[in-house]
């Protein structure tokens, strides 16, 4: 968190009002908060405490669920599972989507329509795209394998080998990186021209002005990304829930996969709960640091504020 | 900066946690005994909330047209039908039942029935029943193995469902096979297969819809001896080589002789017996409206026997129709499903799956909505060779640990030997966490 | 590397290549390599990437039978048309169409007004306690739903809103999601402040600057925004399947999954309806990118 000039406790009118100003402006998420978000977080905090077969009343149990959890051979897999999972598909996505938004950024013929069909797999519906999935992981005669076999590899099961499945659906999910190549692409319309031309005057090549512009200017954007990708990396789930669920061995066992299937499965949802506090802790304590560590390469031309 | 939150906050924390805690205390489902439900005493009809899960517009305006006449019959009961996605419709029921918005009526299957009666959520029909002195007998189905609970009874019958055999009889002939005698035997079933199976044109002698146990393979290790669970339903059997050489069996079809296709080359496939491209069919009887419009020639066919044991199994899991504990109107309710069981519910059905009813599953009626397939064969192996799914309270965790471990066979990952030996030691750790209240 | 919107780097090219005529012919060719690599790169990713929409199109024109067979057929044999009228007979299509568009449009909208004030105020205001309410924004987003699903759902209970729109359109309206207030909050903080500034000397209120300063400034992240919320609302299915019960009232995304069933799928039909509820949002895609990527020449202002 130290993206921020931390707020001086200075009394001056002038800082009175620029707070009040501040409050009323987020004052939207903090009705918000209060409403819908606090209450339900608190109670599942009280659910990870308790015994809840979620048919029937919570009871008390204290720390028990969290004990339980250390010696859960299924808990450290799953988290094995995500964190090999978060630590891939988070650079591997990030990396790619810049590239491709890179490109789209391009005088290329036909920009608009190029864009479209990069955006494309995140717009068709997740079930249409996982049964296309499916069979081009097909061992057999899937497109992967097929081309595998014209070169002279026989392909491995993919989905169906615990080897396999795991990097199935890291490749999987670059399919769609179109959403963070989205945020990119709005972050490079905000690079000012006159920086371009800046460097273009002091003989800066295109490889030194994506260097010494486009990167440091896009780095807010790439924060963003980087954060809101390792959050939801975290907490993938749809993918594995149709298509291995879990399996096979316990390859594709997702942490919130499992956290889902104790809930509403297997009737432990305090359990779930207390699963749910770990996995917030992790993502915590994962964002705080690259939070921290933004100091360092994060440039923002809004940030520094001094009057 | 993190600091502030633990100094300042914590008694606010603590006391909203109290609120939650009350909030939660007095939203907990409130239960009535069975038997002695609250009569609907308001003036006006009494709205009955039926939920289903979609099964194609087809059955639900069949489940609708089944209803009417009971409603004429009952002008004081309304039943209000909600058709819901399948997906996600477990969950949102639970939620429900926890929020205590729950319908009054669901439909259920195999893997949820006991679980939810074990905890509460649903009433236990057999006082019901009692009461109103319904025959049992009357039924060649029988519901107490898969939704008894501790000597309650928590379903009623939609109609009977599982196992099917089914059999291309045009890639027979194109074989120049004849339709398996009544008594074939694993040895014919699988000549049969080599005859039928020719990698050149992806041609396959047999395929499993649904593999891991207690699924279709779970016929096998029946036919060798052997179970999946014991009789308690407390401790994996799957090690026992008996439950070994069933799972073996199904493995050598794949693996050595290469007559069925392993699970994870279909995927994304659609099912190729449809398409034609397999002679012998283990599969649902849910499936058979799909097959009857694939357009080839087709009958059920009886289990093959194994020749050691002298015997046959199939597997049986059907739709239930369950009262939630959470209904204010849960006399009503039970006359809702007293009728869907009865012969209105079982013959307004009867295009949609196998009656339960002996009368109905008897009728000519019903033999012509199935013709020209000989659909005798399919319910007459329920009848004396059905098998349940080991329902448990705990069912769909210790299913889930099994699947994740057969799996591997099929695939070629570990020998039958090593899958069942994890398989086990994982069932009996799920089991050995259960609470002293469910002991049988 | 060069962004579309400097000035045409190859005419810089050719300015300077002119002046020294040896250099010409090997710019040349190397600008025209550059050109074919990147055509190249365009191609084959687009290839990838167009191969779902073609065997969604594709499967929505087949028969049911013929949707997963091996080796895939491309070309629908036979062609069946009918599976687009189909689904107007097998569920109220158009009216989960008119519903979904009201419940996208109502929630979006708020969401959007929402989150861009509550983003301005985190990006832009200094007050107590900023940061650390900025840290519970974020961990909001930390906490995997299902465990918060049935409190959420007691507390739409007891407001009486379910079976109502009201869960899926009024909390989007507080707040607007922690995102998409963490999203704008970035590019609010690329914009300089002198700009703030200038316009504070000017006489302008703070909602001044939020209004006429930095919302024109951040279009391309407004319109980012409009697209991923549109389709998020347009596809959400959990939300509508916990909340909703009448069958009139669904939305697409749940209205859709009626043609899937215990262990079958009408796929043809689902995949006719997939076309449907797709192409709104591959239209309002083609027409919102020119709005937020050829939208604004942005130039800093220094001096």
């Amino acid at each position: 968190m130290a993206t921020f000039p931390s707020a001086r406790k200075s009394k001056s009118p002038v800082a009175q009002r620029e707070a009040l100003e501040g409050y009323l402006f987020i004052l939207p998420w903090l009705l918000g908060l209060l409403i819908f978000i606090l209450v339900p977080i608190i109670a599942s905090f009280y659910f990870s405490l308790t015994s809840f077969e979620v048919v029937k009343p919570p009871i008390f149990v204290g720390l028990e669920n969290y004990v339980r959890l250390i010696h859960d051979q299924l808990f450290w897999q799953a988290l094995k599972v995500t964190c090999i999972y978060v630590v891939t598909s988070t650079p591997l996505g990030l990396i790619l989507s810049f590239a491709i938004a890179l490109l789209m950024n391009q005088k290329v013929r036909f920009v608009s329509l190029w864009r479209t069909i990069f955006y494309m797999p995140t717009l068709v519906p997740v079930i249409a795209s996982t049964m296309l999935w499916l069979w081009i992981f097909n061992p057999q005669f899937g497109l992967l394998n097929t081309l595998l076999r014209y070169v002279g590899i026989e392909g491995p099961l993919w989905l169906g080998h615990s080897q396999w499945a795991l990097p199935s659906l890291i490749i999987m999910s670059l399919w769609t990186v179109g959403g963070p190549m989205l945020i990119y692409l709005a972050g490079l319309q905000g690079i000012p021209t006159d920086l371009y031309e800046a460097a273009e005057v002091d003989g800066a090549g295109a490889w030194a002005k994506f260097w010494a512009v486009t990167l440091p200017m896009m780095t807010p954007v790439i924060f963003f990304n980087l954060i809101m990708n390792m959050i939801f990396a975290f907490q993938v789930f749809t993918q594995a829930f149709i298509m291995t669920q879990g399996g096979p061995r316990y390859a594709t066992l997702f942490y919130v996969l499992y956290l889902y299937q104790n809930a509403f499965k297997f009737f432990r949802m305090g359990y779930a709960a207390a699963l749910a506090w770990v996995l917030f802790l992790a993502i915590l304590l994962m964002t705080a640091l690259v939070f921290r560590s933004s100091a360092i390469w994060v440039f923002y031309e809004g940030e520094v504020r001094k009057r | 900066m993190f600091q502030p939150i633990a100094k300042r906050s914590t008694g606010r924390v603590l006391c909203l946690l109290l609120f939650v805690m009350v909030l939660f205390s007095s939203c907990a489902p409130v239960t009535a005994p069975a038997g002695q439900a609250t009569t609907g005493a308001a003036a006006g009809p009494v709205e009955i909330r039926l939920a289903s899960y979609g099964l194609g517009d087809a059955w639900n305006k069949a489940l609708e047209d089944t209803l009417k006449p009971f409603e004429a019959a009952n002008p004081n009961i309304k039943v209000k039908v909600e058709f819901r996605p399948i997906d996600g419709y477990w969950d949102k029921l639970q939620t429900e039942y926890a929020g205590g918005q729950a319908p009054d009526i669901t439909i259920n299957q195999m893997n949820w029935v006991v679980p939810g009666a074990a905890r509460g959520m649903f009433v236990d029909l057999k006082p019901f029943i009692d009461r109103d002195k319904l025959d049992m007998s009357a039924y060649f189905y029988p519901m107490e193995p898969e939704w008894g609970w501790q000597g309650g009874m928590y379903g009623g019958l939609l109609y009977a469902g599982g196992q099917a055999l089914y059999i291309n009889k045009d890639l027979l002939k194109a074989t120049g096979l004849d339709f398996p005698k009544d008594d074939w035997t694993w040895d014919d079933l699988l000549a049969y297969a080599q005859k039928m199976t020719d990698p050149a044109t992806n041609q396959w002698g047999i395929h499993m819809g649904i593999i891991n146990p207690p699924y279709w393979s779970t016929s096998f290790i029946h036919g060798t001896g052997g179970t999946v669970l014991n009789a308690a339903g407390d401790k994996c059997t799957l090690t026992d080589p008996k439950a070994q050489a069933g799972l073996q069996f199904v493995a050598d079809l794949i693996q050595k002789y290469k007559v069925m296709p392993p699970p994870s080359s279909l995927e994304g496939q659609t099912n190729p017996f449809l398409s034609g491209k397999v002679g012998i069919y283990f599969g649902g009887t849910w499936e058979e409206s799909a097959i009857r419009e694939a357009g080839f020639d087709w009958d059920f066919a009886h289990m093959p026997i194994n020749k050691d044991t002298g015997t046959r199994s199939v597997q049986m899991g059907s739709n239930a129709w369950s009262l939630l504990s959470t209904s204010k109107n849960q006399e009503q309710a039970w006359k809702v499903i007293e009728f869907l069981m009865g012969e209105g519910g079982q013959r307004g059905m009867m295009k949609n799956g196998v009656p339960g009813l002996k009368s109905v599953v008897d009728s000519q009626e019903y033999r012509d909505l199935h013709k020209p397939q000989n659909v005798d064969v399919l319910w007459n192996d329920f009848a004396q060779y059905g098998h349940d799914y080991y329902p448990t309270p705990d069912t769909d965790e210790w299913w889930a640990a099994v699947s994740q471990e057969t799996s591997a066979i099929w695939s070629g990952e570990a020998t039958v030997a090593e899958a069942t030996e994890r398989a086990c030691k994982a069932v009996d750790e799920i089991f050995a966490r259960r609470p002293a209240e469910w002991k049988r | 590397m060069t962004p579309t919107n400097s000035p045409n780097r190859l005419t810089t090219v050719r300015r300077k290549a002119s002046l020294q005529p040896g250099w010409f012919n090997r710019y040349r060719t190397y600008a025209r390599l550059k050109q074919a690599f990147i055509y190249l790169v365009i191609l084959a990713g687009s290839a990838v990437m167009l191969f779902p929409l073609l065997w969604l199109l594709s499967s929505s024109f087949k028969d049911q039978a013929k949707i997963f067979i091996f080796p895939p057929q491309w070309i629908p044999q036979p062609w069946r048309f009918d599976n687009y009228t189909l689904v107007f007979d097998r569920i109220p299509f158009v009216r989960f169409y008119a519903n979904t568009i009201l419940v996208t449009g109502l929630a979006m909208v708020g969401q959007i007004a929402a989150a861009s004030l509550v983003a301005f105020g985190f990006a832009r205001l200094r007050f107590p306690g900023r940061d650390l309410l900025f840290l519970v924004l974020l961990s909001t987003i930390m906490i995997p739903y299902q465990v918060t699903l049935i409190p959420t759902f007691v507390l739409f209970r007891i407001l009486g809103w379910l079976d109502t729109y009201a869960p899926l359109i009024l909390p989007y309206w507080l707040g607007g999601g922690a995102f998409y207030v963490f999203m704008l909050r970035q590019f609010y903080m690329r914009l300089p402040v002198d700009l703030d500034d200038a316009a504070r000397i000017d006489g302008a209120s703070t909602f001044g600057i939020y209004w006429r300063i930095i919302l024109p400034q951040a279009r391309p992240a407004l319109g980012v925004m409009a697209v991923l919320t549109f389709l998020g609302h347009w596809n959400d299915f959990f939300n509508p399947l916990i909340y909703l019960n009448t069958t009139e009232k669904y939305t697409l995304a749940l209205g859709i999954n009626l043609f899937r069933s215990f262990q079958t799928t009408q796929w043809n039909l689902l995949m006719a309806a997939s076309v449907m509820v797709t192409l709104p949002c591959i239209l309002l895609y083609a027409f919102a990118q020119r709005y937020f990527i050829q939208g604004i020449v942005f130039t800093g202002l220094k001096g």
